[in-house]
């Protein structure tokens, strides 16, 4: 068992440096322009930069030499950092790539953990009712309701919860995280907290229900109809025995693939749900680094995704073998 | 089956979904309604039987349309016998044992009409339902004997006979046990259900047992999980798993079809000296005339969803009556015939279940039809104590005699 995990963290180290190799490639090929923006914007305030400063200045960033040598040069110093336990430092921030990662982390986590707890809560069960109760109008209409969630794009359904929810009625405040007018401490701050997000969660989980849902209620359905069921039921055991303990273990197996891209999107954030809350989230400010060439960002941020998705699905795997006795792992 | 005479247009479609959907909501209503007990409790009409199916109608309500799948069967079992049942894949033999059980899958398979006598040795049970304690016993209760009608159970009193008092070993060992327990848990679970207040020993030594008589080594198999079991292994559980509430009644659907010859053999074997030790009576439901001649007393031969001939064991070898039972026998390999003649089989196909003819459903196959089989079905004959055979061709002989 050791063994096995060893020779996976290892393979995983290849992957994420290949993940990383392709990412940077990619980065210094797109069409924007740190510097650039930032001179730009030196400019239209009336002062002029020299020349020479703009060169000292893309030297200064390493981005100087834009030859296959020279970005091979810059993902190589980027590496060499890495080795040290240093992402580098954010271009936009001026802090420690790590630092921005986890002073904006916990915002999008938290929203993540709460969203995805109440997604599996509402989820699993409507899809066992659904399965239980193939083709009957309960099942058409959670399906219906599902299908409903999932087609929303996440941009319009926010916008409209947070219209009639916030604007509207004035339950709930329409963005940001805490109430900037009043300083709360304790309690107070939590409630305060919990009254700012939870339009993006409300928005984020009827919008992934639907998935899962379907997922659980296939699932279901092929062990239901499988015929250790009916052997189960042959025995004598009461139906919410059959299907508690018989099916539900067994429905737990395909769970266990999706739990492999749960762990990156808990920390991944969600990009469009904060941009339109306006939550200081890592989402939000990895697409803000995006937009404006923050290299040493975009790359721990990414890296940081690459390595939960790897552990991720080495977890799934080392949960296989938990949950399913056929799986041996070695 | 497929509806292969023609293409059914929409309107015709959408009626039929119509149909079905009325009906299957009036039967799941029924199959799901609260009752007392007195409302599924039957009279035997021969008390030496254990289980008496009476023109039994199971169907399947399809997109193409209702396939009847069980028609009007009746048959017998008696106490402490084996009743084969043969006839050709689709005939409904199966389908006809699962009604027993309660096992058709629904919302498309419904029992539709007919009654499914059992006489079960149940707790005596007061105006409410519930047992009733022994006279001055806190644990034990009053046991009786009782006839219930299974086909008119409502659904969540099925625990009542399910396990306890009919088990069932199926065709497929390879699916049939559930892969993430271990067959020492599995068997378990069958003295639990059945024996309130078992403890966890009391089972573990019932489940061992039961496998010993299998002819398992528990210590081996006990811990172990069905995959890593062979078919042969897997079927013996199935079997003890069958035993171990000691049920008055063991269906055996196919139970060595899936299993290769060998194998098949062992389990045979085993069946028949289970029948010995057992305080109970088996239905052995197979195509393989070879197992039944061997292991039953009786013999049911059912075609195209309708019982066509029964009898004892010797009648339906030594003097098969009806056209379809001389032709299965005729195609049956021989040792013997090894003079390079073709193997007899009988010509044509089955009827469609979904248009079932109103006439015989042999006719079309039969070679020897009359003219009187282009008539209505044909009504069971006696032509002994205990044979009976539906065709022409006797019910005319009655008439002469």
């Amino acid at each position: 068992m050791i063994k096995y995990i060893a020779k996976r963290l290892a393979y995983s180290l290849l992957i994420l440096l290949g993940v990383s190799m392709i990412i940077y490639f990619l980065i210094r090929l797109m069409p924007v322009d740190f510097i650039q923006d930032k001179i730009n914007a030196i400019n239209q305030g009336g002062a002029t930069v020299s020349e020479e400063t703009v060169k000292a200045m893309y030297e200064m960033y390493g981005l100087g030499d834009n030859s296959f040598l020279g970005i091979l040069k810059g993902y190589f110093n980027w590496l060499g950092a890495l080795t040290r336990f240093d992402l580098g430092t954010s271009f936009v921030y001026g802090l420690p790539v790590a630092d921005v990662i986890f002073e904006h982390m916990g915002v999008s986590f938290a929203i993540a953990l709460i969203a995805t707890i109440f997604e599996f809560m509402i989820a699993i069960p409507l899809g066992i009712t659904a399965s239980t109760h193939q083709y009957s109008f309960r099942d058409y209409l959670v399906t219906i309701l599902v299908m409903i969630g999932i087609s929303l794009p996440s941009f319009f359904f926010g916008q409209m919860l947070k219209d009639a929810l916030a604007l509207k009625l004035g339950w709930f405040p329409a963005s940001g995280l805490i109430d900037a007018t009043a300083s709360h401490t304790g309690i107070a701050l939590l409630l305060d907290y919990a009254k700012h997000v939870f339009i993006p969660i409300l928005t984020i989980v009827i919008l992934s229900i639907g998935a899962r849902m379907r997922m659980t209620r296939t699932n279901m359905l092929e062990v239901m109809n499988s015929d250790y069921i009916r052997t189960a039921r042959a025995k004598g055991l009461k139906e919410s025995v059959v299907i508690n303990k018989h099916a539900f273990r067994n429905t737990l197996i395909p769970l266990v693939t999706s739990l492999a891209g749960l762990l990156p999107s808990l920390f991944s954030g969600a990009i469009i749900t904060e941009q339109v809350f306006d939550l200081p989230g890592i989402g939000n400010i990895a697409l803000d680094a995006m937009n404006r060439g923050d290299i040493p960002f975009i790359m721990g941020y990414n890296m940081f995704l690459a390595l939960l998705s790897v552990l991720g699905v080495l977890l799934a795997d080392l949960m296989y073998g938990l949950v399913d006795p056929r799986v041996k792992l070695e | 089956m497929a509806n292969n005479d023609r293409y059914l247009s929409g309107k015709e479609v959408r009626a039929i979904a119509k149909a079905n959907a009325r009906e299957i909501k009036r039967l799941e209503a029924y199959k799901n309604r609260k009752a007392p007990e007195s409302e599924f409790l039957a009279e035997m009409r021969d008390p030496s039987n254990i289980l008496e199916i009476e023109d039994l109608h199971t169907f399947f309500y399809t997109e193409q349309g209702v396939v009847q799948a069980v028609n009007g069967v009746s048959y017998d079992v008696p106490r402490n016998a084996v009743v084969g049942v043969v006839g050709e894949s689709g005939c409904g033999k199966s389908v006809t044992a699962m009604s027993v059980m309660r096992l058709i899958q629904g919302p498309a398979g419904q029992i539709v009409d007919g009654s499914i006598r059992f006489k079960a040795y149940d707790y005596k049970r007061d105006a409410k339902g519930n047992p009733v304690l022994k006279e001055g016993s806190q644990t034990e209760y009053e046991m009786e004997e009782k006839v219930y009608d299974i086909a008119k159970m409502p659904v969540h009193e099925i625990h009542r006979i399910r396990g306890k008092q009919v088990a069932m070993i199926f065709q497929e060992p390879m699916t049939s046990l559930n892969p993430v327990f271990t067959i020492g848990e599995q068997l378990d679970e069958v003295t639990f259900i059945h024996t309130p207040g078992a403890t966890k020993e009391q089972a573990r030594a019932k489940s061992e047992e039961m496998l010993r008589l299998v002819g398992i080594i528990p210590e081996n198999v006990y811990n172990a999980f069905p995959h890593e079991l062979s078919g042969g292994m897997r079927q013996r559980v199935m079997i003890a798993m069958a035993l171990a509430a000691e049920p008055r009644l063991i269906i055996a659907d196919e139970p060595t079809t899936a299993l290769d010859v060998t194998i098949q053999a062992q389990i045979l074997d085993l069946l028949q000296d289970i029948k010995n030790k057992i305080d109970g009576s088996i239905l052995l439901i197979t195509h393989d005339l070879g197992v039944i001649a061997e292991m039953a007393d009786y013999v049911v031969v059912m075609y195209a969803g309708k019982v066509i001939e029964k009898g004892t064991v010797q009648e339906i070898f030594r003097d098969p009556r009806h056209p379809y039972t001389i032709g299965l026998q005729k195609s049956k390999p021989t040792m013997t015939l090894d003079d390079g003649t073709e193997l007899y089989n009988i010509p044509g196909n089955v009827p469609n279940p979904i248009n079932m003819p109103s006439y015989c459903y042999f006719k079309e196959r039969c070679d020897k039809c009359t003219a009187k089989c282009a008539g209505d079905y044909p009504c069971m004959v006696q032509v002994s104590p205990t044979h009976f055979v539906a065709c022409h061709l006797y019910s005319e002989e009655e008439n002469h005699g």
